[in-house]
């Protein structure tokens, strides 16, 4: 069962697609959450999740606004998808007949 | 952000690996933080991966066997070493001749040469085992060891010098100074241990394990050394007995020895892990 920091960074992934790397992750969960992880948290999750097989990660070439330094891409993999899916069910699951999800549903 | 405030940024990145530190500084760049948040952000990142590293029995055995063990019978070395060396060298700057120890001035510079060898041999091998073993834990178990030779062990002489109540106030230097002198490498023999276990640890950090012939030599070596420490140390042992008239009994070398086995461990260390024995005997061997 995934965490729910590691749900948001494959989610986060998945709608990136081809751009999705650590800073444009963390941008896509800060935009969602509120609020910035931190760098630390970031990088030490893809890790456990690249041991899990859930995503592969790359060096890409470094860019200009970057300094021409390197950014690690990831691509989330089909056993991260269905993780990341079974962990969405359990949430819809858990919360269904619950007051915030209904308020939810009725918006 | 302004280059100083990024140069700190830099400087707390370099625990991370190569790669990850080119990635962690091209991120800081675009996302634009403050230094505070970028140098917090990085520093947050080097602590969770120091704490991977040890998670793993290699940084503990680097930390305790030789920032630990070998380091305090080292500090015995280096402190008999430097004062020796220094009296010596006073001694004949001002007066022309050799401190009187109560044996030949041959004799006291073949011991002060045995002496530095087994410390260049110590200070190597223990360096290259503690690069070899620590991996990027290095740059923490590597100040401990350099603490521990030249600080810790004369830490309670220092601190019993500045508090002394036998020496007039006037002669009492305040402890933050006399422990900056402690920590500076300003004596032939300090310096000698700095740059040999220098050494040791890049090539420990590069090359982590050596073949077979070369940690054979180096065994060679240190025995040799624990040898020679054993046959000129039983000199002034001579002469401490012939001195005291007999109410001082000589250590024999059955006892002197044990501070240099204990220091001797990474030798057999090296040995068991070099390239064709480790293979041989099944040992599981890797830096983190």
């Amino acid at each position: 069962m995934l965490g729910e920091f590691e749900y948001l960074l494959l989610t986060s992934a998945v709608r990136l697609g081809g751009d999705a790397y650590g800073a444009a992750i963390r941008q896509e969960i800060g935009a969602h959450t509120g609020h910035l992880c931190s760098i630390g948290a970031l990088y030490t999750t893809i890790d456990r999740l690249e041991k899990k097989g859930f995503v592969k990660t790359w060096m890409s070439e470094g860019t200009r606004e970057r300094g021409g330094r390197a950014k690690r891409m990831v691509c989330v993999t089909s056993a991260g998808v269905q993780a990341a899916t079974e962990f969405y069910n359990a949430v819809v699951g858990v919360s269904r007949g619950v007051s915030w999800a209904q308020c939810e549903i009725a918006r | 952000m302004r280059s100083m405030n990024w140069k700190l940024i830099e400087l707390a990145s370099l625990p991370l690996e190569p790669d990850e530190r080119t990635i962690i500084l091209g991120d800081l760049v675009e996302s634009g933080e403050t230094c505070t948040q970028a140098l917090i952000g990085v520093l947050g990142l080097v602590i969770r991966r120091q704490i991977e590293l040890w998670r793993n029995w290699q940084p503990w055995l680097a930390l305790l066997g030789v920032a630990g063990l070998s380091a305090y019978f080292l500090s015995g070395l280096l402190r008999e070493l430097d004062s020796g060396l220094i009296i010596q060298t006073r001694t004949y700057l001002h007066y022309g001749v050799h401190y009187e120890m109560g044996v030949s001035a041959t004799k006291d510079i073949i011991f002060l040469a045995c002496a530095t060898l087994a410390l260049l041999i110590w200070s190597w091998t223990s360096g290259v085992v503690l690069g070899s073993l620590s991996g990027r834990s290095v740059w923490l178990t590597g100040i401990l060891f350099y603490a521990v030779v030249v600080v810790l062990s004369p830490l309670v002489v220092t601190f019993a010098l500045s508090h002394s109540s036998q020496a007039p106030s006037k002669y009492r230097l305040p402890l933050a100074v006399l422990l900056l002198l402690r920590f500076a490498p300003m004596s032939p023999a300090k310096l000698c241990f700095l740059i040999t276990a220098a050494w040791g640890i890049v090539c420990g950090v590069r090359r982590p394990r050596l073949t077979t012939g070369q940690a054979f030599t180096l065994a060679a070596a240190g025995l040799g050394a624990v040898a020679l420490m054993m046959w000129t140390g039983g000199w002034y042992e001579d002469v401490k007995e012939a001195i005291s008239n007999g109410a001082w009994h000589a250590v024999p070398w059955t006892k002197r020895i044990i501070p240099f086995l204990f220091m001797s461990w990474p030798l057999v260390y090296l040995v068991g892990t070099s390239r064709d024995l480790g293979r041989k005997l099944g040992i599981r061997y890797g830096s983190v």
